[in-house]
């Protein structure tokens, strides 16, 4: 399936130039096809008898609570953290920096979850950490279930949004404003107060906001919590006798989803380009330069550090009770994985391609492929079943719909993702480049085959990657479609979880966070 | 079991070179013969009907298990590997969500058999909507009466709900004889921990509701509320959090103080039983042939596999210790006898009404 990835490109270019109507078509499939779970979603929530007091309901209210105070304290606190470690990483002489950022980014494909439930087995009265202290006099340690375990996770594996998108900025910050600055006497404090602050403000708010939408699909971390959230009423309803009610709620957390997106989208779009310019405005910490590495250090000890701990210790200790474990679950984790990878960077080709165009039709199929990212996993696994079940026949009856609805949910997930690498490389290829081989002679194909394709190969295997390991830590979509008799490590750990057999989920788990951990050095390389 | 399966997957995911991952199988051999092992050794011969005197099973059968794999793989698996002929494909899930699907899809399911916890329940629901096909008494002459529910499904094993507590922290003389002097126990404030989510639970919920009535469940609901319990995540998880003293007693099924003393040494774990009342509910996990089944006869050789000897002894032996139903053969010795136990005098067909009490439980916050 890798060839028809140089011949993508081809139309593409020619699209971009003079001939759009492929690449509209195309892309306008895509973007149809991955809006369809949202557009069933609402057609089933409005169909569904008794909507109005349902949703008015006190449990959905206590629901709708919980979900954006969860949202707001998540928000701030990876801002809180996010902004700190960016500076410190950027524009300060604290050793070790470029370490640190590759360490920083790292929660972001690693499985929360599991997280998770590492800090559940540390915590606790007889937790692994309580044995720890115990030797200090510690006897009890409180047990992290419900809101601040749930806010401590979801902070430490999706704040590095925030992280990286103010990095970002803060890196093409112009450091002669700074200057300018500190000339008029400004502190450093004041300095990055008044200026730089102002100047990443936008980069801040899209990370924030990506932190946020992403909070509200999260569905292991609350799951594992036990915090009632949209994403876990959600799949109880569903599995029990509440298919309307799953309707509903999904199309509410749908909406919420949806009012975020639209401030993300102008947020971004007011994020102005930083003229680069001389940049050796670097803030020296003084003696507080090896100390500042506290607060990356613990954040990296945290979201790493512990779980692998936890999930170490487990396996050093007795063969566990339980569910057998087989290499057969590692491999269909990859094979899903692989499947999943090379199909969302197919459809993610023609919506870059797209991307660089300026027309109305252009950028509404690249909204829609958005739109998907802000469905979250459980939504459009319910929508996927539901319609299947309705409307798939005799194909559902032999289940032979599960695999191919499977594969279509990883590509709505995580779609934009591969679009943004794609467009950061296969579209930046200048395309005098390709144009100069086929001067020399060679035909079209061979000419992206040999001059775009090497080019842009780290960014398509970022791509990949990204969606690869995506697909791997998935857990809601892949709970409600997988196959018959087909479990992954995700739904492996979680069933060992389910059933209270955490010490039989510590190879598999520790296995998906060495996958996770190599596939993330692929795509910060990239 | 899962051969077919992977051959679907890794044909469809084709590209993704996988190979070799077949003959990794081998380990629950093991597990079945482990489980059941220690007790066929010191005793020649099983007094039930053995496997092999069943028909032999051939073709392909789907089953939903909506029994938890880590319990009944090493079994289904030990049937799986006894045929060359024979195919079995099982989806582990929730049983309340396995439920919803085969209601949902009716006629068109590709499942020939369900087999599931609380079966009065869940076999129930699948009973009133016309999905399930009778038994042929070759089937029912294997189990007592009391154990199934006419032809219509049959019990494979019990269960009983029970009083999980912590030794060192609970004196058990504080555990009242009936569920409903539990809310006045003010030693339980903060302290107990129960599993809302497991169908166990909601069957005992179900009981209550009608010995008792609907006002009597929502008043002992309400009032075991105000002691603010912890709810677990299922019965293991009670059951693993008394040990740790988390809380120090709950209500859970007979076998999970068991699953935790498998994990661990010695765990500070007692169990107690109410008397008379919905609080010590027999229930059985079973089994019944769908309408839909491609092949009937093949489905229901399997549930009669279930009902072997071998199977029976696997069900009282393994990791659960549950209540054979086949009365040959005795439960486990750690485990009141049947005549022992005083569940409260209720009919399986009593028992259906699972939506009505995950919908009043849904109602108070508890699933």
């Amino acid at each position: 399936m890798w060839e028809s990835v140089p011949g993508v490109p081809e139309g593409v270019r020619r699209a971009g130039d003079d001939r759009p109507v492929a690449a509209l078509l195309l892309g306008g499939a895509v973007a149809a096809a991955v809006s369809l779970p949202v557009v069933w979603i609402a057609l089933a929530a409005v169909a569904a008898p008794d909507a109005p007091s349902t949703v008015t309901s006190p449990r959905i209210l206590r629901i709708l609570g919980n979900s954006l105070a969860l949202v707001v304290t998540v928000t701030i606190a990876a801002v809180l953290l996010g902004v700190p470690l960016s500076y410190l990483t950027t524009r300060t002489n604290l050793p070790g920096r470029r370490l640190w950022t590759v360490l920083l980014v790292m929660p972001l494909v690693l499985p929360g979850w599991i997280g998770a439930f590492a800090y559940v087995a540390a915590f606790g009265p007889h937790g692994r950490l309580q044995g720890l202290l115990a030797p200090l006099g510690v006897e009890e340690l409180p047990a992290l279930y419900g809101f601040p375990g749930t806010v401590l996770v979801l902070t430490l594996y999706h704040f590095p949004y925030v992280f990286v998108t103010t990095r970002a900025a803060l890196a093409s910050l112009d450091g002669r404003l700074i200057e300018a600055a500190r000339t008029l006497r400004h502190g450093r404090l004041a300095a990055f107060r008044r200026v730089s602050l102002p100047l990443v403000r936008p980069a801040i708010g899209a990370g924030a906001l990506l932190v946020a939408l992403s909070t509200l699909a999260a569905f292991g971390e609350p799951m594992i919590m036990r915090f009632d959230v949209f994403t876990r009423a959600i799949y109880v309803e569903f599995n029990t006798f509440g298919r309307d009610a799953a309707a509903l709620l999904s199309l509410q957390l749908v909406v919420i989803t949806l009012v975020l997106l639209a401030v993300e989208t102008r947020l971004r779009r007011a994020t102005g380009h930083q003229s680069g310019g001389a940049d050796e405005d670097v803030h020296d910490l003084g003696r507080w330069r090896w100390p500042a590495a506290a607060l990356p250090a613990t954040v990296v000890v945290a979201a790493v550090g512990v779980p692998l701990w936890v999930l170490l210790e487990w396996l050093s200790g007795p063969t566990p009770a339980g569910v057998p474990f087989r290499a057969e679950y590692a491999l269909n984790t990859a094979a899903l994985g692989a499947a999943a990878a090379v199909l969302v960077v197919c459809a993610a080709a023609p919506v870059a391609a797209l991307s660089r165009r300026r027309s109305p039709a252009a950028r509404i199929v690249e909204a829609s492929s958005y739109v998907a990212y802000a469905v979250p996993g459980v939504v459009v696994g319910v929508a996927l079943v539901s319609l299947a079940a309705g409307h798939g026949g005799e194909f559902y009856q032999r289940g032979a719909l599960f695999l191919p609805m499977l594969l279509f949910a990883y590509v709505v997930r995580f779609l934009p993702e591969a679009v943004g690498a794609l467009r950061s490389s296969v579209f930046a290829v200048d395309p005098r480049l390709p144009e100069a081989a086929r001067t020399l002679g060679r035909s079209p194909a061979s000419a992206h085959w040999e001059v775009t394709l090497p080019l842009a190969a780290p960014g398509i295997a970022a791509g990949a990657a990204l969606a690869f390991v995506a697909t791997a830590k998935e857990l809601p979509a892949t709970l409600l479609l997988r196959p018959d008799g087909v479990d992954t490590l995700a739904t492996y750990i979680w069933a060992a979880y389910s059933e209270g057999f955490l010490a039989a989920a510590a190879l598999p788990a520790l296995a998906l966070f060495v996958v996770s951990t190599l596939a993330g050095l692929l795509i910060v390389r990239a | 079991m899962a051969r077919a399966t992977r051959r679907r997957l890794l044909a469809a995911a084709a590209g993704a070179a996988v190979v070799g991952s077949a003959g990794c199988l081998g380990g629950d051999e093991d597990a079945f013969r482990q489980a059941i092992g220690r007790r066929r050794d010191d005793r020649d011969e099983i007094p039930a009907t053995s496997m092999d005197a069943l028909p032999d099973l051939e073709g392909d059968l789907t089953v939903y298990s909506g029994r938890s794999k880590g319990l009944v793989e090493p079994l289904l698996t030990h049937i799986d590997d006894q045929y060359d002929g024979f195919d079995l494909t099982v989806r582990f899930a929730d049983p309340n969500a396995l439920t919803n699907q085969l209601l949902e899809a009716g006629a068109d399911t590709r499942a020939d058999v369900f087999y599931s916890v609380h079966a009065p329940g869940t076999l129930g629901a699948l009973l009133e909507a016309g999905l399930t096909r009778p038994l042929s008494s070759e089937t029912t002459d294997m189990v007592e009466a009391r154990y199934r529910s006419g032809a219509d499904w049959t019990g494979v094993s019990g269960r009983v709900r029970s009083v999980p507590y912590n030794t060192e922290q609970l004196d058990p003389g504080v555990i009242p004889a009936s569920i409903y002097e539990f809310p006045d126990v003010e030693r339980f404030r903060d302290d107990f921990g129960w599993d809302p989510v497991i169908p166990s639970f909601q069957a005992s919920i179900t009981a209550m509701r009608v010995i008792d009535g609907e006002e009597t469940t929502r008043e002992w609901l309400e009032a075991m509320l105000e002691l603010n319990p912890t709810a677990y995540s299922g019965g293991f998880s009670t059951c693993k959090s008394i040990a740790d003293g988390e809380v120090s007693v709950g209500l859970t099924n007979h076998y999970h103080p068991r699953r935790v003393a498998l994990s661990r040494d010695d765990p500070p774990l007692g169990r107690g039983f109410t008397r008379d009342d919905p609080g010590t509910v027999f229930n059985v996990a079973g089994s019944a042939v769908l309408e839909a089944a491609d092949d009937p006869a093949l489905a229901e050789a399997f549930v009669r596999h279930l009902l072997s000897g071998e199977a029976q002894e696997y069900f009282a032996m393994a990791q659960t210790t549950e209540y054979p139903v086949v009365e040959a053969i005795p439960p486990h010795k750690s485990l009141p006898s049947r005549t022992e136990l005083a569940p409260p005098d209720v009919d399986f067909a009593d028992l259906r009404d699972l939506e009505g009490t995950v919908e009043l439980l849904k109602e108070y916050g508890l699933i």
